[in-house]
């Protein structure tokens, strides 16, 4: 299990960022978003906050 | 095997699709008047692009960072009119902006600064007094939206300067371009800021509004449920029934009244097509563009602007406004450190690339911040507002009306402002206008 960024979708708008209670985005200087996976414990806070479809738990 | 669905059924009033500030204003004025409202929020927080967060204990608006008009933005005329409105404000003073035009920085002066501005831009006195009478003239007759205010200016005046001053103005205040900004709505932003209070911000960002909504419409009898996803609008006989959502468990909400804070676009997918003639989708499609923004957070040791309000760079390759919050409120930054923020719209709105965009304001950011580096300067937050968490939902200019053609189904938030609101103000002004259109309904 874990948090994956749907690169075609993410806009790097931020929002899941922000949200995150673990602090384990980034945008990336590419406008991706990126996943610190030693930081998630998949809490599913994010693919709540994504209003573009980015974020995906597999 | 034994399963069950978990429903609950509900009743209301309103319903409200999204906790932003267009459908918070809308629904404290009608908790306030007696009906019974339910906001439906998927984030774990109210406020949309109009709160603020903790991040790495720095405070970060959500995209907005202020009451634009200070004690006369509809925002805070809201909260007086809900007696919620105690919130500790702070504003810029004097200068409450300042301009840097050919590498020299000029404060904003308090009477006349667009001509002394424009004075600056260009040593030609005629064309400054050629652009100051038309400007002058355009406010009691506005211009047309058919023409952008790039080529209404150029009527009047080519010097690049002039056009620079302007655009940096309109990169803040919309998230557009000139070229793209129809000059009417220009015209009529221009009037919209005479005799208004300035901006002010709340001690915690933009948070402190939105909690002393939150408990205005809780105080009212008003639901507020967070973490819950509308999946549709029921609509019959082209009427508004009601909504399913999705939190814990399916709820389905039985509502005379559904207002839409989440974009006309998705409004009409959660609504489903068939509900709307062929002439509103196409509205829709052809007006409801959002407008975009490159945003930047960094820290430093030591703040980067000796003043509270803004810094604005015509002179640099894309047109920035700067700002360092915590010369305002320290509180936004932790361990002495300072906050930076700097924004920027594209060269073209609709066809950029954000990695691009992204090397020219670095660029932009050493010229007019040379100690950057020095002052231990970290990128702490990029953004690139756009798609479905954007600047605004719809051009300055371009937005369309908040009645939908569904009975009791109403847009509130910035696709739907009027004409002449720009931002946090215009998606507050259109849930009044909703609330006021309610309450005239029904009395």
């Amino acid at each position: 299990m874990a948090i994956v960024i749907k690169e075609s979708n993410c806009i790097g708008c931020g929002s899941c960022v922000l949200f995150c209670p673990e602090e384990a985005l980034t945008v990336l200087a590419s406008f991706i978003a990126k996943v610190d996976e030693q930081l998630c414990t998949e809490c599913l806070i994010c693919l709540n906050c994504c209003a573009n479809d980015a974020l995906e738990d597999t | 095997m034994l399963w069950r669905i978990h429903r609950v059924k509900l009743t209301t009033d309103v319903a409200i699709i999204g906790s932003g500030i267009g459908g918070l204003c809308c629904a404290a004025l009608l908790a306030n008047e007696g009906y019974q409202v339910t906001i439906l929020e998927r984030l774990p927080v109210c406020g949309g692009r109009y709160t603020s967060v903790k991040y790495k204990g720095f405070t970060i608006p959500t995209a907005s960072w202020m009451l634009l008009y200070g004690k006369d933005d509809p925002v805070y005329q809201t909260l007086s009119e809900v007696g919620a409105n105690e919130i500790e404000m702070r504003t810029a003073g004097t200068p409450m902006a300042k301009y840097r035009i050919g590498g020299k920085i000029y404060d904003w002066p308090e009477n006349g600064a667009l001509k002394y501005l424009l004075s600056i831009a260009c040593e030609d006195a005629e064309e400054v007094s050629r652009v100051m009478t038309a400007i002058g003239q355009a406010m009691s007759q506005i211009p047309s939206n058919e023409t952008t205010f790039n080529d209404w200016l150029l009527q009047y005046s080519q010097n690049e300067w002039i056009h620079d001053v302007f655009q940096a103005q309109i990169t803040t205040w919309c998230g557009m371009n000139s070229n793209e900004l129809p000059a009417g709505e220009f015209l009529r932003t221009l009037l919209s800021f005479q005799g208004k209070d300035e901006f002010q911000i709340p001690r915690n960002g933009l948070k402190d509004i939105i909690d002393a909504f939150e408990k205005s419409i809780k105080d009212n009898g008003g639901r507020i449920l967070n973490f819950t996803t509308v999946e549709e609008i029921i609509v019959e006989n082209g009427q508004v029934r009601g909504i399913t959502a999705q939190k814990d468990s399916r709820i389905e909400l039985e509502a005379k009244i559904v207002i839409s804070n989440v974009g006309p676009r998705k409004t009409i997918e959660l609504a489903g097509t068939d509900s709307f003639g062929s002439e509103y989708l196409n509205l829709v499609s052809e007006r409801i563009k959002p407008t975009v923004g490159m945003d930047y957070l960094f820290t430093t040791n030591k703040p980067l602007l000796d003043f509270p309000g803004t810094l604005y760079t015509p002179d640099t390759r894309r047109k920035v406004s700067w700002s360092v919050p915590t010369m305002m409120w320290p509180e936004h930054a932790q361990g002495g450190k300072h906050l930076l923020h700097g924004f920027a719209v594209p060269e073209s709105t609709l066809d950029y690339d954000p990695a691009v965009e992204q090397e020219v304001f670095m660029q932009d950011l050493i010229d007019v911040f040379p100690d950057f580096n020095e002052y231990g300067g970290e990128l702490l937050l990029r953004r690139n507002f756009c798609g479905e968490w954007p600047c605004t939902r719809s051009w300055q200019g371009y937005d369309i009306e908040q009645e939908t053609p569904i009975r009791n189904l109403y847009n509130v938030g910035d696709g739907v402002k009027p004409q002449g609101w720009i931002v946090g103000a215009g998606a507050a002004e259109s849930g009044r206008m909703v609330a006021k259109r309610i309450m005239e309904e029904s009395s």
